[in-house]
């Protein structure tokens, strides 16, 4: 029982009780401008009815030829709301997106411990394409974690009826192999 | 940094840009110097060394270096586009276009300088300009983006003027961008929002509604659509066309409530004709009414049913619906009774976390009769819930007693109902702590257990911080519990735990501007100076950091054609500029930068005003914009609905005047020392009179907040403030007028004891309130502090009106400074007494226990605060000192 709408830089000063969650990673102003920006149509709100914001999504298309892609950078829901299928819905937002958009597959990191995520992930029809070494940089702090692999998650959509793209040529990469693709 | 640039040049740069990338500022200066040694008139190297210089906030020199760089014309891209680095770093966008409108004169046609021209009139808002050059980039390149950005400007600027939109700018946007649309075979989004919104602004709503129904035009996803079909019907009062949308998203998207609000509304809206039913002659036509009732009740019947009962959706709008009917007296439903539904749904969703917040909107629209009966209801299933086990059962008691206390079941109960209650909560909330790891449900017992002992028992605090921090120690995330502990810490004068139990909340960036509230406006009452000083200086690079990076995003949705974008960030751009947070940490950080200098001297002082005249002009003071998010204070007695809307406007008042007064004591400081002619003195009474109009006279506006529970009290600040206004108003005058007589020799009288004089007897009165019966009372810590600062106040004031040493006259006499010696000693002695009144955990309304953690935390916290004000004291007298040798004779 959501309304979904576009997520606005008024938010930015609403979005309070869905980022104190811990492992919702609070960025700066110029991180959600670059995405409100550039693809606004991937920043999408779920409102509760009592106007709470009860999670959203921020995502993007990149990618040339066969690797045109849209990409998930967060996606978050309030812990008071969570168990309502608002992660899905969402998620089927940004994938109807990214049909709209042509792109051949949907993709997304994730944390290797973040198991919780990754079954969620999987119900949602996405599967493990390849692990990338370090990806989650820990903190120089004594005590704070060390660095952390991610799964790269991805789910096909009906450009690429076969599933081609799911079909990675390193099943470990290191993260710099992945921003030098 | 560099592009389409001369290799030769670029090679010779490459070092300095390398330094000034790696944030080596100092080192880019040595490499620029070792540049202009070589080649003087290297333009671009001078103009990196004031980049650089800007960044080191070398503010002055480094305008020096681009202003004689401006006389000399520069045409190079790499020049310009360095000094407009510098200016968008130094928070002057409106020198840019400038450099770009000198260049044009010597390129005309440069695609790349009108460009930038463009932009920089985009960042000022010069929407006129950027329209004429925007036109002069299309009949020069064609290119159709231009022909869309003149449309923009004509847009902004038919805003800006109305009157000119209605007969000039729309029609003209309106025109370009259907000539536009004609060219291209398909409409991409960003134009059709553009189309749809010159058509709004020209009143042709039908028309916009054609266009959305036009087949061509699908580049809007259906969501979009609908939302713009709703706009444009509720403009034109269609309200049968809207209830028909309604209707059909509804059957579409049975499990979005916006729709059914809307659609009830509408229906009812058409069933009455006006929507007025506060009318006593109001009658309803029952044939109508029966026909529509029949026809929304259909409706929910058959979109539960499709749904196979599972989506909570229509279930709730058959509660809302119910009761819509029995506000209007209308018994046509055949559904249950509203309290007999949401039972109902407490059955059926009780075990969800989200229950409570679906329901509380729908049990405020009860009547007094159905909420007592719902009470009833509700604790005979508790009753039944009680006996069964597992995590759902402990959600369904959560929302159970969710439910109760928002109905006010927990605010009318003897004590011993009360404790009953409370210890039956944390009994839920031990075992469910031991029990189960998801943390929703152990936050929301730890949670009800200080709701309900802020609101009736306070002084069983310290037990609410003992449960919270049982649950914080488990489940360390529950942000809620650490915003309400903080809340607890601070109602009891304890800053420094309020403070480590903030810290946890990891608060960064943008967050420090809508949640600060919640901690730093506590900091400075309760002597946390440091803290204060740290937080400001970081929110002052935060705003100069972030208001610059708005504008450029504003620059990008041009660039990208996210046209729809760009109000929205010009939005956000004076929602920071205009920051009421930011007013407080800037003024702060000035106030705070004479309080804690790191040697009190006169000298120090002398530079520090220079420095904080400057940093003054950019302090905004009035139309200030309230940013604070208020929705994190989680409010769930009904009763206190009201009080917590009220309290966004009550802070912002309140804050609004603690601004205002802050910026009278600085101004108060600048305005003294500034005494080259006596006209320069008449400012003070402009100074005072504002004082008085904006803080004076408008502190009984400040609510009681007495009857507030804890966790929605906001600062006390202002109210420690109010007994101090008379003597900072007497300090300001008798500054000014000691002045006048001792500098300018003008024969008005002054009476420098009179400070001293009221001083001693606040200072009296805060001794009597501080450590009545030889106890001390945390809520009193701000009463010190705020009588400090007015000390400390008095002090600089004095010192900044008398104290220049190369005016002989303005030397103070050994009699004043004496007099400020000793007034400033009996300060510190009475903050010794609260320090061992402290010490020795005599404080009033705690029951300290020394064994434990918490109370002594607490205790440590109080007397932490006085020891950090009279810290702060000790500095005061050392500048007095210094200001004493200074004052004697030269031999």
């Amino acid at each position: 029982m959501c309304t979904l709408r576009p997520f606005t830089c008024k938010d930015l000063f609403r979005f309070n009780k869905v980022n104190f969650d811990p492992l919702t990673e609070n960025y700066g102003i110029s991180f959600y401008l670059q995405y409100l920006v550039n693809w606004p149509e991937y920043c999408t709100v779920a409102e509760s009815p009592s106007g709470q914001i009860m999670g959203y999504i921020l995502g993007k298309s990149e990618g040339q030829g066969e690797d045109w892609h849209g990409h998930v950078t967060t996606l978050t829901v309030s812990s008071q709301f969570r168990r309502l299928g608002i992660a899905h819905t969402l998620m089927n937002e940004l994938e109807k997106i990214s049909e709209n958009q042509k792109c051949y597959f949907v993709d997304l990191f994730v944390r290797v411990s973040n198991s919780v995520a990754i079954n969620m992930y999987k119900n949602f029809g996405y599967s493990i394409y390849r692990q990338i070494l370090e990806y989650y940089a820990g903190g120089s702090a004594p005590h704070s974690p060390p660095d952390e692999d991610a799964f790269d998650m991805r789910k096909a959509l009906s450009r690429d009826p076969q599933g081609k793209t799911l079909v990675a040529k390193k099943k470990v990469i290191k993260t710099t192999e992945l921003f030098s693709n | 940094m560099a592009n389409k640039r001369d290799p030769q040049i670029e090679r010779k740069l490459r070092p300095l840009y390398d330094a000034l990338d790696n944030l080596n500022n100092k080192q880019a200066i040595q490499r620029a110097d070792k540049l202009l040694k070589k080649e003087k008139d290297f333009h671009c190297a001078r103009v990196l060394k004031a980049l650089a210089m800007v960044r080191l906030m070398k503010c002055e020199e480094a305008l020096a270096i681009l202003e004689h760089v401006k006389t000399h014309f520069p045409l190079d891209e790499s020049t310009l586009q360095a000094m407009s680095l510098c200016y968008k770093e130094l928070l002057l966008p409106e020198n840019i276009p400038e450099l770009y409108e000198t260049a044009l004169k010597y390129s005309e046609n440069s695609e790349d300088f009108l460009t930038q021209l463009f932009m920089g009139y985009v960042r000022i808002k010069e929407y006129k300009k950027q329209q004429q050059i925007a036109t002069k980039l299309h009949k020069l390149t064609s290119i159709t983006a231009y022909s869309y950005w003149n449309a923009v400007s004509l847009v902004f600027m038919g805003r800006d003027n109305p009157e000119l939109g209605k007969v000039m700018c729309f029609p003209l946007a309106l025109k370009i961008i259907e000539k536009s649309k004609e060219k291209s075979s398909e409409t991409a989004e960003e134009v059709f929002r553009l189309y749809l919104e010159v058509l709004e602004l020209m009143g042709q709503h039908e028309r916009a509604l054609e266009e959305l129904d036009n087949p061509k035009n699908i580049v809007i996803d259906d969501r979009e659509r609908l939302r713009f079909r709703l706009h444009f019907h509720k403009i034109l009062g269609n309200v049968e066309q809207t209830n028909i949308l309604y209707k059909q998203a509804i059957e579409a998207e049975a499990d979005c409530y916006e729709f059914y609000r809307g659609y009830f509304d509408t229906s009812f809206s058409l069933l009455t004709d006006t929507e007025n039913l506060h009318d006593p002659d109001f009658q309803v036509d029952l044939n109508k009414a029966d026909t529509s009732v029949h026809e929304m009740t259909g409706l929910l019947l058959k979109v539960s049913e499709d749904s196979g009962g599972n989506l909570r959706g229509p279930e709730l709008a058959k509660t809302e619906l119910v009761i819509r009917l029995k506000e209007r007296q209308i018994e046509l439903c055949s559904f249950a009774s509203p309290t007999l539904l949401v039972l109902e749904y407490v059955r059926k969703y009780g075990h969800k976390a989200c229950c409570y917040d679906d329901l509380k909107l729908i049990v405020d629209r009860m009547s007094d009769s159905e909420k007592s009966e719902l009470i009833g209801i509700v604790e005979e299933y508790r009753g039944t819930v009680k006996e069964s086990n597992g995590t759902k059962a402990m959600q369904r008691l959560a929302t159970l007693h969710l439910l109760l206390h928002h109905l006010g079941k927990y605010s009318d109960l003897e004590a011993d109902a009360l404790t009953y209650v409370l210890e039956e909560i944390k009994n839920f909330h031990q075992i469910t702590l031991e029990v189960d790891l998801d943390c929703s449900y152990v936050e929301t017992f730890a949670l009800l257990y200080s709701w309900i002992t802020c609101d009736s028992l306070k002084d069983k605090a310290v037990d609410a911080i003992k449960l919270l921090f049982s649950k914080l120690e488990s489940f360390p995330e529950g942000a809620a519990c650490r915003i309400i502990a903080i809340r607890l810490f601070i109602y009891l004068g304890a800053i420094v735990p309020a403070d480590e139990v903030y810290n946890g909340l990891d608060i960064k960036s943008i967050q420090n501007d809508s949640l600060a509230h919640i901690y730093y406006p506590n900091l400075i009452p309760l002597g946390g100076f440091s803290l204060a000083d740290r937080l400001s200086r970081q929110m002052e690079s935060f705003y100069r950091t972030n208001e610059r990076e708005v504008l450029e995003c504003v620059v990008k949705s041009y660039l990208c054609g996210k046209f729809h974008k760009v109000s929205e960030l010009f939005e956000l751009h004076e929602s920071l500029v205009y920051s009421i947070s930011k007013a407080v940490f800037l003024l702060d950080k000035l106030w705070l930068s004479f309080l804690l200098s790191s040697a009190p001297d006169w000298n120090q002082i002398e530079v520090l005003l220079t420095t904080v005249r400057e940093e003054m002009c950019a302090v905004r003071t009035d139309n200030l914009v309230d940013n604070r998010d208020y929705q994190v204070n989680d409010v769930c007695d009904s009763r206190h609905t009201e009080m917590a809307a009220l309290q966004k406007s009550c802070s912002y008042l309140h804050d609004t005047m603690y601004v205002k007064l802050r910026h009278f004591m600085i101004n108060s400081l600048l305005v003294l020392q500034d005494t080259v002619s006596t006209k320069s003195l008449d400012t003070m009474d402009e100074v005072v009179a504002s004082f008085i109009r904006d803080v004076v006279d408008r502190a009984a506006e400040l609510p009681n907040t007495e009857d507030y529970p804890i966790y929605l009290v906001m600062s006390q600040s202002m109210t420690a403030w109010t007994p101090f206004f008379d003597l900072l108003i007497t300090i300001a005058q008798e500054s000014r007028n000691y002045v006048l007589h001792s500098v300018h020799g003008v024969a008005v009288e002054f009476n420098l004891q009179r400070i001293t004089d009221k001083i001693a007897e606040l200072q009296e009165k805060v001794k009597g309130d501080l450590l009545a019966n030889e106890t001390l009372s945390s809520r009193h810590i701000p009463y010190l502090s705020c009588l400090m600062q007015t000390v400390g106040f008095g002090v600089l004031c004095v010192m900044c009106g008398a104290a220049t040493p190369q005016r002989k006259k303005r030397a103070l006499a050994e009699s004043t400074l004496s007099t400020l010696r000793e007034t400033v000693r009996s300060l510190r002695d009475l903050c010794e007494e609260c320090s061992l009144t402290a010490t020795g955990h005599r404080l009033a309304n705690l029951n300290i226990n020394k064994d434990d953690s918490i109370d002594s935390r607490i205790a440590f916290s109080i007397k932490w605060s006085i020891d950090e004000i009279a810290a702060v004291v000790s500095r005061i007298l050392t500048l007095i000192s210094s200001l004493n040798c200074r004052s004697k004779p030269k031999s």
